[in-house]
């Protein structure tokens, strides 16, 4: 009965670049300290991204992603999440318990992934430019049949 | 009046043409059908999904930014259900992909 039970989580920190270096190997150790504080087992810590924000967060206009795989018992994340409001390490957080853990990949790696279209060509590029220069009149083989026939009679 | 009549029965099938309720596309997310297996047939070949731009590898997934980024208006709206897929399911795994990446400012609120 004593046994706790455990949960897979998907976490995402969002870290401020000036509490970012590589000390704390980008941003890792601040948030494997923090899972190791709570209980938590961390599968894998890594840099997920380092990208411009869609709106200001806490006057931050860029933030370092932290993605985080762990395994951590279950009132383990309502205590982790109030940390991480205290905390002035970490901006935000998402923490989401997953059946079992993705594939781990970083931002550039699913970027990579993604289907890309061939280039679409412009309506105004010539195949072969000077081919039909002059209109029509300046072909060789030029038949003027139809016209001495129409004409005539 | 016969030309009326023709008339009349040229606006008509217009009318038919465009239906009052549009006939409901696959979703785009689903993998095709699969063919009825027949006794002594081949197995199906595995299927893939309709969106060549989908990589299922990636998934609906708040992370897979090229993704929800077709799935929000210029205003960063949700697009309707029929215009981004067909079925319920992806629709809500779309719903909450996207609500996770505004969360995180991946994603913006508003345009």
């Amino acid at each position: 009965m004593s046994e706790v039970k455990k949960n897979l989580y998907e976490a995402m920190f969002l870290l401020p670049n000036s509490r970012v270096n590589a000390e704390n190997g980008s941003g890792t150790a601040i948030v494997n300290a923090l899972l190791e504080k709570h209980h938590g087992k961390p599968v894998k810590v890594d840099l997920w991204d380092e990208r411009k924000l869609a709106y200001p967060v806490k006057d931050q206009k860029r933030a370092t992603y932290i993605l985080a795989h762990f395994e951590a018992p279950t009132d383990a994340v309502q205590k982790l999440m109030h940390d991480v409001n205290i905390s002035e390490d970490i901006l935000r957080a998402l923490v989401l318990a997953v059946p079992e853990f993705p594939i781990w990949r970083t931002a550039a790696e699913i970027d990579a992934l993604r289907p890309r279209r061939e280039p679409r060509k412009r309506e105004d590029e010539w195949e072969e430019p000077g081919d039909r220069r002059g209109g029509w009149r300046d072909r060789d083989e030029y038949d003027t049949r139809d016209m001495d026939s129409g004409s005539g009679s | 009046m016969a030309m009326m009549s023709k008339q009349m029965k040229e606006r008509r099938k217009k009318k038919n043409k465009f239906k009052k309720f549009a006939e409901r596309l696959p979703c785009k997310f689903c993998a095709k059908q699969k063919p009825k297996v027949v006794d002594g047939a081949p197995a199906p070949v595995a299927t893939e999904p309709e969106d060549k731009r989908f990589d299922p590898a990636v998934g609906i997934d708040y992370k897979n930014l090229d993704l929800l980024q077709r799935m929000v208006t210029g205003q960063g709206k949700l697009v309707s259900r029929k215009r981004s897929s067909g079925c319920a399911r992806h629709q809500k795994a779309i719903k909450y992909a996207v609500k996770r990446a505004r969360f995180l400012a991946l994603m913006s609120y508003t345009g």
